[in-house]
């Protein structure tokens, strides 16, 4: 019996597609059968992130307005055998969709897929409402900045008042060099704060930039991003890993000034 | 006594049932009292017909067309032969035969489409503007873009093969030309810079689409 | 070279900052109550209250505020009633 997860944040732009596209990715190289849902009805974006633009046939609502079957509108990803990618409508608006719908659909998928995991919107609409309709369990992404963390507090409430109680969190786009010179607040601030677990830390990498261009997930790479979210998959499958050291490997001036500082 | 000509009506046909004894000029007299009398009945439409009860020949066939023209207002847009799945073979022989007519019509559009942005036709369409990434064009006819083509088209969607699509700088995320679908290569954004703008066709051949220089030969292959 | 950077930077750090401004922030969003729950606690305190004294229901006042409980503890939220009881009701009921 599969379990689904929801990948939710409240504020727009923390990193909500990103980290949907490779944690799903991270799962499928893990073994495990996976499918991705955009429920971003209007706004599709998990379909660039993933590079499946150019194979989209059908959508969410063709599946949930019948036209197809969910076989037909899943789109198998270029890399990994059991890595699907369900896209959004990009021509219809939220309301094409209900919350029981979607529940209908996540426990049609469960029987079939380890994971299946909903990139949710921006906000608390409907379109939240949908994504998290049918979740066992959900993963509130927000990076160190004000505006994230308060909105992230809104979204925590609202999981509650939903009944999702299995939460944890993903504080994004951390630098630990800011963090350091108490400029930016660490990811135990972020913890204090909002008050639920931690289950992952990623920094803030050029990397995720040049793997969103190619459409290629970076997760299980070398560089620090992809290596973070290697973990957090684990963690997710149930996993105890340790934290990684995200201390930057010092560039050539930094280090060379770091010489002249002794 | 067995009527000499029976008219039987189906959803979108009609099955005229001929007497086989009668003399051929006879029969023509009866067929023309039938349907005269029977105008009212059948009304103004359109249908697909076939014989029964039988043999006519080619000459034969379009006689008796013309005599059913000349008696009432039933327009026969087509003949099928008369096999178990008649219903079928009428209502397909019909909408061709329509698809035919709508893509050889067309109208024009003019502006940009962006994304989320579809644009819905029952003939042939005429886009002046570009079509973004994410933005669709449908068309049962064909498609011809005086601009940038970016994002999808689904040409002869009713299932008409001979259907085709035209831009003048074809760079399409994906074509879908009656059935069959072709999306654009797989290739690291880096690389789709070189993507230099020139006049493309894109057809379907043997369950393929292909997508060509638009020159003369080519042209010269255009079905209509 | 100290004072300079005095002038700029307070000995708070702004991550000290920005940390602080969101525990009040947040506090105060979490004590939200929906207008519809408000009212459903107010009528639900009428009838409790009504049953013991005549309570003068259109001059009923109901919020949630902050308030300082004393020196160390900072704010919490408070639930703040006033309810005047009706003129010339002078003795509880038993």
């Amino acid at each position: 019996m599969g379990e689904v997860i929801v990948v939710t944040s409240g504020k727009g732009g923390v990193g909500k597609t990103t980290t949907t596209a490779n944690l799903g990715t991270g799962l499928a190289m893990e073994g495990k059968k996976v499918v991705l849902i955009d429920t971003d009805i209007g706004l599709r974006n998990l379909d660039v992130v993933m590079g499946l633009e150019n194979r989209i046939v059908y959508n969410l609502v063709d599946v949930i307005e019948n036209n197809c079957r969910i076989k037909q509108a899943l789109i198998k990803d270029k890399r990994h055998q059991n890595l699907f990618l369900l896209p959004s409508a990009q021509t219809k608006d939220k309301t094409a969709v209900s919350p029981e719908q979607m529940k209908k659909l996540a426990d049609e998928l469960r029987n079939e897929y380890d994971y299946i995991i909903m990139d949710c919107p921006a906000g608390i609409e409907q379109g939240f409402q949908n994504a998290i309709a049918g979740a066992d369990r959900a993963l509130v992404v927000t990076t160190p900045e004000v505006s994230a963390v308060r909105d992230a507090d809104r979204i925590i409430g609202l999981l509650e008042a939903n009944e999702i109680t299995k939460t944890h969190l993903i504080v994004n786009r951390l630098r630990s060099d800011m963090v350091k010179e108490g400029n930016m607040m660490s990811s135990d601030d972020v913890v204090d704060i909002l008050g639920i677990d931690l289950i992952g830390i990623v920094p803030d990498d050029e990397h995720i930039i040049t793997s969103t261009n190619n459409g290629e997930p970076l997760v299980g790479s070398d560089c620090l991003a992809g290596q973070a979210y290697m973990n957090i998959c684990k963690r997710v499958m149930g996993e105890d890993v340790p934290y990684l050291n995200l201390d930057v490997k010092e560039g050539f001036f930094q280090k060379l000034s770091a010489i002249f500082k002794k | 006594m067995k009527e000499s000509v029976v008219i039987k009506g189906t959803k979108s046909g009609i099955i005229l049932v001929l007497d086989d004894k009668l003399p051929y000029e006879q029969l023509k007299e009866a067929v023309a009292d039938k349907f005269h009398s029977s105008d009212e009945f059948l009304g103004n439409v359109s249908k697909a017909i076939s014989f029964q009860g039988r043999e006519l020949t080619d000459e034969q066939q379009e006689e008796i067309i013309s005599i059913i023209h000349e008696n009432c207002h039933l327009n026969i847009v087509c003949i099928t032969i008369d096999d178990p799945e008649k219903e079928a073979d009428f209502s397909r022989a019909i909408e061709n035969k329509y698809a035919v007519q709508d893509a050889n019509t067309g109208q024009f559009f003019k502006g940009t489409l962006r994304s989320g942005q579809v644009l819905d036709v029952e003939t042939s369409i005429i886009v002046i503007g570009d079509v973004k990434v994410g933005a669709k064009v449908v068309s049962k006819g064909n498609v011809i873009i005086l601009g940038t083509l970016e994002g999808t088209v689904y040409a002869g969607s009713t299932g008409n093969t001979n259907a085709f699509v035209i831009a003048l700088d074809m760079n399409p995320m994906q074509i879908k030309i009656a059935d069959v679908i072709a999306r654009a290569p797989d290739k690291p954004a880096r690389l789709k810079k070189r993507h230099k703008p020139e006049t493309k066709i894109a057809f379907l051949e043997d369950e393929n689409i292909y997508i060509e220089p638009l020159d003369k030969d080519v042209m010269n292959d255009i079905k209509l | 070279m100290g004072l300079f950077s005095n002038f700029f930077r307070s000995s708070e750090s702004s991550s000290d900052v920005a940390k602080r401004r969101l525990k009040v922030a947040i506090t105060s969003d979490r004590a939200v109550c929906s207008p519809e729950l408000m009212e459903q606690m107010k009528n639900d305190i009428i009838q409790v209250i009504s049953k013991y004294v005549d309570i003068d229901t259109e001059g009923l006042d109901i919020k949630v505020t902050k308030t300082e409980l004393d020196e160390t503890s900072g704010t919490v939220n408070a639930l703040l009633a006033n309810i005047p009881i009706k003129e010339g009701s002078r003795n509880f009921r038993k």
